[in-house]
């Protein structure tokens, strides 16, 4: 069963509880499952990505078994919720045929623009630049050198997810060098978001051990890093010249939208850790669970021509 | 001393794309072809980089460092011999500067 609320911030166990059930039942124990969007009232884009990622992976890796299709589901109830899947290309992106037609009035005119999930298994470079074209259409303008840092950033978020993601064997059958984009834009309060999610071993088996060993022993620390200060870490490090890690300098620049517009977050969740980044504030958590893969979510509002200035 | 001069915008690709070819079109592994061929035709390579939609550090760390760490050159033969513009970004080239020193640092130890 779907829960009521498909939302990482307020109803995380349960999300990844259901993510988890989908992955166990179909790839490790290779029946069947059928999803029930009765009960669902809430989407949140995070979660919905990391939802329609799953059942991606599954009807790629395991499309049929000898009863049939492995992952099967009803529609929500709730005609707003519908519409919020069609809109967020839940059902096409999973061969689903739905029915397409939102009912009149039932979603307000001023409502966000649901940039649907794509499923990449390369980086296309102009989707970057698209994207960002959208976002001035649509969120808020910016500067020339703005555009270029957003699409540089938004280059190395899709690289990261492409490349280091799988870099090691996952505990689960992948799609290799797969990831999934979506994103939505808010002309009523000029604010965009993307979001980018892999399946690959998470940023903390892929960062450099050996960096946050050295700062380790200059500081005589003798913790272990959570996932959590090991995401903390991978969003302040640039490298490598040995082409064989490290995050490039992607991280950086959506920092610096966050610091330099009205308002912004930057959250990156990866394996048992999280770190959030706004302004005024960095938070590092850590869970009992892994959400299977690392989730990029940039959120940035911006009232009026956004600028981005020196390094 | 001859001077060629390239715009990575109008002769390569307006939209760099990632590191490594297998990764997708106009990338940075690529770009380091162009580079070396450029190279191989000896005098100064002044490279523009401006024009372009954006420029991802990997990209860069690939094209300019790769010279080093994956084609062997010396990091003064590189400084030497490419010359850099960007009025775009000056950040670009303060990347590219340290992908170089980066590189050189690994390969002596």
């Amino acid at each position: 069963m779907v829960p009521e609320r498909l939302c990482l911030r307020s109803n995380r166990d349960e999300v990844i509880q259901l993510i988890s059930q989908i992955r166990d039942v179909v790839l490790k124990e290779k029946r069947r499952i059928y999803l029930y969007f009765d009960r669902l009232q809430y989407l949140e884009p995070a979660a919905t990505i990391m939802l329609v990622a799953e059942i991606d992976r599954c009807r790629s890796v395991f499309p049929k078994n000898k009863f049939g299709t492995t992952i099967m589901g009803n529609y929500p109830e709730d005609n707003k919720v519908y519409a919020q899947l069609c809109e967020m290309g839940f059902y096409r992106l999973i061969s689903v045929v739905a029915d397409d037609r939102i009912p009149h009035g039932i979603l307000p005119d001023n409502r966000p623009i649901f940039l649907s999930v794509k499923s990449m298994s390369r980086v296309e470079p102009h989707l970057a630049a698209h994207f960002v074209r959208l976002v001035m259409q649509g969120a808020f303008e910016m500067a020339d050198s703005a555009q270029r840092k957003m699409v540089a950033a938004l280059k190395e978020a899709m690289q990261n997810s492409n490349e280091h993601a799988y870099m090691h064997e996952t505990e689960y059958p992948v799609v290799k060098r797969r990831w999934w984009i979506a994103g939505h834009l808010d002309p009523e309060t000029r604010e965009m978001m993307v979001l980018l999610f892999d399946q690959g071993i998470g940023i903390p088996r892929h960062l450099p051990v050996t960096t946050f060993d050295r700062i380790k022993g200059a500081l005589a620390m003798s913790w272990t890093p959570t996932d959590g200060h090991m995401i903390a870490a991978a969003t302040e490090l640039f490298r490598s010249s040995t082409g064989s890690a490290g995050r490039g300098r992607g991280f950086r620049d959506m920092k610096r939208f966050v610091d330099a517009c009205d308002d912004g977050e930057l959250r990156v969740l990866s394996n048992r850790g999280a770190f959030t980044y706004t302004r005024d504030d960095t938070r590092i958590d850590d869970y009992g669970d892994s959400i299977g893969g690392t989730l990029i979510e940039w959120r940035v509002r911006h009232s009026s021509v956004a600028e981005i200035h020196g390094d | 001393m001859t001077e060629l001069r390239y715009s990575l915008a109008r002769e390569f690709a307006r939209d760099p794309g990632p590191r490594y070819k297998k990764q997708g079109p106009n990338s940075g592994e690529a770009f380091r072809a162009v580079l070396r061929d450029l190279l191989g035709r000896g005098g100064i390579v002044r490279i523009n980089l401006d024009g372009t939609s954006g420029i991802g550090s990997s990209f860069l760390d690939e094209a300019f460092g790769g010279l080093i760490f994956a084609e062997g050159m010396q990091a003064s033969d590189v400084l030497a011999r490419i010359k850099l513009e960007s009025s775009d970004d000056e950040t670009y080239i303060l990347d590219i500067m340290e992908s170089i020193e980066k590189a050189q640092k690994q390969k002596k130890y």
